[in-house]
């Protein structure tokens, strides 16, 4: 090879290599996008490149989606609630919730999470509340045992003073009905009378006796029923379902230890402890077999939705649950950290909604599940500190 | 003439081969015993697992082919079995179980019982004490009173009562002296042992036993639960466990005796808080309320309460609680 040729290719190599530098130097980057040494040359075949610009881009839609339905309503406990139906298409999602303690009843907008005092009555050591729906009429329960005492108040558009009517009967149970009334049970001699009382003429009518005093009633959305009726649940005694509807009882077959329910107008939840653990089953109204569900439901925590009576939503634990539930849960011996499931009484299917301590890093044991008329709307309080949740369900 | 003999024959021996094709109970008896059919449990309940089985004690079934129906419906499975399983149907439904026998001699007969499932539920109510909010119910405990009500469902409502005798027993020892018309619902005071047996059997106004239940009713000894109480709030639902802490300036709890006969409740013979071992007045007309004040300096003082009667020891409960401050 000739000096010249040698000389004139090494004289070329260099300024190419100055060339490329120089194009570095001025230009930064060969992209806006790419890393430094990224020429353009072609893809690379490194998949771990790629990846975390797909994670950047694309967050997981359901994930975030479902954790922004789920917000705690108040820091304060609350001893009642109720979504108050909206008097026209545009008027706001309203709550209204009654504070432990004092009695006193805030409005709460879900949109604008705005929060109005509507009744500044004072009803002391109030420790149990229902609104009616149209969010004119209240019963509240002071105080417990033989110093309990009730009233119903009726609330003002005009000013924050609440009309109090005392209910002078001893009351055991109460809850609000979908068409503005309440229902409540009261001890006669050694059994129950259920009666329902209408807020606008102040008259009370008789539903239905149970024969026996220590009764839970899981009551209906409605007047007529179902209203699911057993004996107190202890996982030492057994305890049978009643069903009342228009006044009429059935027995439904189940029956068992520690025995609690929440029924439908198509089936029933219920658990049972057998000695060794607790289980849960579902059983149609009219079926003489039931069926353990996938899932260990406590009824407590369940709602049968208001638009598909197949259909409820539960708190559901996977925490280990203690011997003989559910006696230590009521009892305020162990704290549960539940998430909220749907489940399908027909299908036998669940479906997880949400976990609040993933969405929120608190836990929540469920206690006195609702839902809006339209089941937008599933609230519910956490027993630990009973402050009022909110689950957007639809 | 050997034709009259014959119809002579035919005539004489007729009846004879005509009860042995058909057969009845009496050619299945020996000494005045037919076979029966039992049930296990003897009522079954609606959708209940039973067993049936076919009792001789005569020996004449032995060597028979048998065969089962229920409810019209034959039940292949049966075949040449002494017992079989079978479920109750709902209750209001009369289900008819049949055995038919087939002897070695192809005589044939049949035993029948009618299965009237119907709901008997014994819910107990002991009188014993739990706080008015905790939802569950109380447990007996000895000597405590303890009411039991009986109900009858046949599908369709409560059976009356008023056209029933009602037997009740616990321990084998019968409530009331005797059966009771119209008795579902008895009072009794909770006996000796952990698990006492409750029976009812109910017959109607035929004398016939149409239900019959036994239960094991548990006897617990009281339990002591602590619980805070706030002055704005009332009660926290959540128990205290071993240790409270004195966040604050004061702290009142409560003591809860979970099944303490409710009459000890209320009119205890002892009710004493200590503190730190000394005996301590709780200040409060409540005798199962205390308050506590900070005085100083943080530390450590165990709480003791004891409620106890006098006449009957064992309906009594005391335990303590660490309080840090």
């Amino acid at each position: 090879m000739k000096r010249t040729i040698l000389i004139v290719s090494g004289v070329a190599v260099v300024l190419l290599l100055i060339g490329v530098w120089a194009y570095i130097l001025f230009t930064g980057t060969t992209s806006e996008t790419v890393s430094f040494n990224d020429f353009g040359f072609g893809d690379t075949t490194d998949p771990t490149v790629l990846l975390p610009l797909i994670e950047e881009t694309e967050p997981d839609p359901v994930a975030g989606g479902q954790s922004e339905r789920l917000r705690q309503l108040t820091t304060k406990p609350v001893v009642g609630f109720a979504e108050i139906l909206p008097t026209s298409t545009t008027s706001p999602v309203v709550v209204y919730h009654v504070e432990a303690g004092t009695g006193h009843i805030f409005s709460l907008d879900l949109d604008t999470r705005e929060e109005r005092r509507v009744s500044a009555t004072t009803i002391p050591l109030a420790t149990k509340a229902v609104l009616t729906p149209n969010g004119q009429h209240v019963l509240i329960q002071s105080d417990t045992g033989v110093r309990a005492s009730f009233v119903i108040g009726t609330l003002s558009t005009s000013s924050d003073r609440m009309s109090n009517i005392p209910l002078d009967e001893s009351i055991v149970s109460f809850a609000a009905t979908l068409e503005n009334q309440f229902v409540y049970a009261v001890t006669a001699g050694d059994t129950l009378v259920a009666k329902l009382y209408e807020p606008a003429t102040g008259s009370v009518t008789t539903l239905f006796t149970i024969p026996f005093r220590e009764a839970t009633i899981s009551w209906h959305h409605t007047a007529a029923g179902p209203h699911i009726v057993y004996p107190k649940a202890t996982s030492r005694l057994e305890g049978y379902v009643y069903s009342y509807t228009n006044g009429v009882v059935s027995r439904l077959n189940a029956s068992g230890y520690g025995l609690s329910a929440v029924g439908s107008a198509s089936a029933i939840i219920y658990g049972s402890f057998d000695g060794e653990a607790y289980t849960s089953y579902s059983v149609g109204n009219d079926a003489l077999v039931s069926v353990a569900t996938p899932i260990t439901l406590i009824p407590e925590k369940c709602r049968f939705t208001n638009t598909n009576s197949t259909v409820a939503l539960c708190g559901v634990s996977f925490d280990p649950l203690p011997h003989l539930m559910p006696d230590p849960w009521y009892r305020g011996d162990v704290i549960l950290n539940d998430s909220l499931w749907e489940y399908n009484t027909v299908s036998r299917s669940a479906r997880l909604l949400v976990s609040p301590e993933t969405a929120t890093g608190r836990q929540v044991d469920l206690i006195n599940p609702q839902l809006d008329s339209t089941d937008s709307h599933f609230y519910f309080q956490n027993k630990v500190d009973d402050t009022l949740w909110l689950y957007e369900y639809r | 003439m050997w034709y009259r003999y014959c119809f002579l024959f035919i005539l004489v021996t007729l009846p004879v081969v005509s009860a042995a094709q058909l057969g009845n109970f009496d050619s299945l008896t020996s000494g005045g015993q037919q076979p029966t059919i039992t049930l296990d449990p003897r009522f079954p309940g609606p959708g209940e697992s039973f067993t049936a089985t076919l009792q001789d004690y005569s020996g004449t079934v032995f060597g028979s082919q048998i065969t089962w129906r229920y409810n019209d419906v034959d039940i292949p499975d049966g075949l040449n079995k002494r017992s079989i399983e079978l479920t109750a149907g709902a209750a209001g439904t009369s289900n008819r179980l049949v055995a038919g026998l087939r002897t070695v001699e192809e005589r044939t007969a049949e035993v029948s019982i009618t299965i009237n499932p119907i709901f008997l539920d014994i819910i107990v109510e002991p009188q014993t004490r739990v706080p008015d909010w905790y939802i569950g119910r109380a447990l007996p405990s000895y000597t405590s009173q303890v009411n039991a009500t009986a109900l009858l469902h046949d599908g369709t409502r409560f059976l009356d009562q008023t056209q029933l005798v009602y037997s009740w027993r616990v321990n084998q020892n019968q409530i009331d002296g005797g059966t009771i018309r119209g008795g579902n619902k008895v009072s009794f005071a909770t006996p000796r042992g952990s698990m006492p047996t409750l029976v009812v059997s109910v017959i109607n106004l035929q004398g016939e036993m149409i239900a019959s239940r036994a239960l094991a009713m548990p006897s617990v000894l009281p339990e002591l639960v602590y619980y805070e109480k706030h002055a704005l709030y009332g009660l926290n639902q959540l128990s205290i466990n071993s240790s409270a802490a004195l966040i604050g300036n004061v702290l009142t709890l409560q003591a809860e005796p979970y099944f303490l006969d409710t009459r000890v409740y209320n009119q205890p013979d002892v009710a004493e808080w200590e503190i730190n071992g000394v005996v301590t007045n709780n200040g409060s007309n409540n005798p199962y309320e205390i308050t506590l004040s900070r005085g100083g300096a943080s530390g450590r003082t165990l709480l003791n309460f004891h409620v106890r009667s006098l006449q009957e020891v064992l309906q009594g409960v005391e335990d303590r609680v660490m309080i840090n401050f």
